[in-house]
């Protein structure tokens, strides 16, 4: 009986592994700044040194522009058949300003408010994993019309290009601007989602590419630069960080993109997207893997640290305190 | 020992013919692979389907209609949909390793009367004339008008566990 009891444990561990799925990325699409610019969907403002500085206002835009979302809606639609819901930036919007009212509402019987401090309120901005960055401009040619469309996938945290789709569609006069905007959306779609297939393809064979900057309180007792006695070598905290990294990042693969006294930032580190916890693979981020190197550098240096957790893909590691 | 003789040739004749149905078999795909497409996209297709014509060249019509069927699938899968006149190209399906891999998959699927004709409308009314049955050397051309249910052709290839869905893994 024990035996038995013992084999169904161990047959339901084997299927927790099989079935261990990594974290999702979220995707969004964000009309470019051109796009906000060519349509006048944007704020005005004078900064500290009295220069005028425009910055978008989505709010205004999805207010005014029923082409843009329309296309959005196409998208959204293609991509949730794909299995791939879009994060809505209209809506997310309007929860973030719901959210900012009932914060400000929000108190305990005893009149205390909602502590946040000037960090958490930064980062309560609309964010995605990836950014579906989308341009497109309904042109004229005498009487026909045609869309150009310029849709572009970026990694919100390396800023690089995943894949990018764009043309112009065949001139019409009898379709409506409705109809064509649909069919630009069918026509590129295919191309960009292989495009994107072939990214979580590399990422599951590669890794995650993730950013991660090390930066240090001016608490701290040690800089980057300076030299301490680790695995019986004379050699800097930077060499100490960058020999966890190649031990740690898949096919030790990550570049060194800033290594100064007292700020290192790495591009293209590839994280794993599971670790073992408990004896069971579980899906994990850059945060999770960052921690790791932070528990390093304590165990080995003595140095406190904190973690700043920017999304899927970035993490600061800041080094000297907690 | 002259009947053992006869048995040992009877043998030897019966696994050659064997080896060398199967050869001709794989030799029948691989033939389908390098053939050589026309394809001239006619539009961009509603939700999830792809317009095109194809040209299929065969000893006649009626064969060269059932080649161009069968192509129109093969293009779509292994080879991609060309682009032109404002509409964008479409990557193919499956890979050349993920094709390798799954032949006898794709023998079943492109069997005569086989399930590659569920993601096939032919647009085109009645036999085709004109510029689409050109008489050739050694046979007939012919063009075909298609819709290819693309959505419904990979969807059924995921469940199928040939081609991975974009939210494999997560």
């Amino acid at each position: 009986m024990k035996r038995i009891v013992l084999f169904a444990f161990g047959l339901l561990l084997l299927s927790a592994n099989a079935f261990s799925q990594a974290k999702k990325p979220t995707i969004m699409v964000v009309p470019s700044s051109i796009y906000m610019e060519r349509h006048n969907y944007t704020t005005t403002y004078q900064d500290g040194f009295g220069k005028t500085k425009s910055t978008p206002d989505y709010d205004k835009a999805f207010r005014q522009d029923e082409n843009l979302r329309l296309v959005i809606s196409e998208m959204g639609k293609i991509m949730a058949d794909r299995g791939f819901p879009l994060k809505d930036l209209e809506q997310t919007l309007r929860g973030m300003s719901s959210d900012d009212a009932q914060r400000e509402l929000l108190t305990s019987r005893s009149g205390s408010s909602i502590v946040e401090s000037p960090m958490d309120e930064l980062k309560r901005v609309a964010k995605a994993d990836i950014i579906m960055d989308l341009d497109f401009t309904i042109k004229n040619q005498g009487p026909r019309k045609y869309i150009t469309f310029n849709l572009r996938g970026m990694d919100a945290y390396t800023d690089k290009l995943i894949t990018a789709a764009s043309g112009s569609g065949d001139p019409s006069a009898s379709a409506t601007v409705g109809t064509l905007l649909e069919e630009a959306v069918l026509n590129y779609m295919d191309g960009f989602n292989a495009a994107l297939q072939n990214h979580f393809n590399d990422m599951f064979a590669n890794g995650r590419e993730a950013k991660i900057t090390v930066l240090m309180f001016d608490s701290c007792p040690l800089s980057f630069e300076d030299e301490l006695q680790f695995m019986g070598e004379t050699v800097t905290l930077m060499d100490v960080v960058d020999y966890w990294l190649s031990e740690n990042c898949v096919h030790g693969r990550f570049s060194t993109n800033t290594a100064g006294e007292f700020e290192l930032v790495y591009e293209q580190v590839r994280t794993p997207l599971f670790r073992t916890v408990l004896g069971k693979e579980r899906p994990t981020d850059t945060r999770a893997f960052v921690n790791e190197l932070g528990k390093f550098l304590s165990e080995q240096i003595q140095l406190p640290y904190k973690i700043n957790t920017v999304g899927l893909g970035e993490a600061w590691l800041i080094l000297g305190d907690k | 020992m002259k009947t053992f003789l006869t048995w040992l040739t009877a043998i030897c004749l019966f696994l050659g013919c064997t080896q060398s149905m199967d050869a001709r078999k794989k030799e029948k795909y691989r033939y389908k692979e390098a053939r050589n497409y026309e394809v001239v996209m006619l539009g961009v297709g509603s939700d999830g389907t792809k317009v095109f014509k194809i040209y299929a060249t065969d000893k006649n019509v009626e064969r060269a209609i059932a080649l161009a069927k069968m192509a129109a699938i093969e293009v779509t899968l292994f080879r991609g949909l060309p682009g032109g006149s404002g509409i964008a190209e479409t990557p193919r399906l499956v890979d050349g390793a993920t094709r390798e891999a799954n032949l006898d998959y794709f023998d079943t699927f492109f069997e005569s009367g086989g399930r590659y004709l569920q993601y096939l409308n032919v647009t085109t009314d009645g036999m085709p004339s004109g510029q689409d049955r050109l008489k050739i050397k050694g046979g007939y051309k012919v063009g075909l008008s298609v819709q290819v249910l693309y959505d419904n052709l990979r969807k059924d290839l995921e469940a199928d566990g040939i081609i991975k869905s974009l939210n494999y893994g997560f």
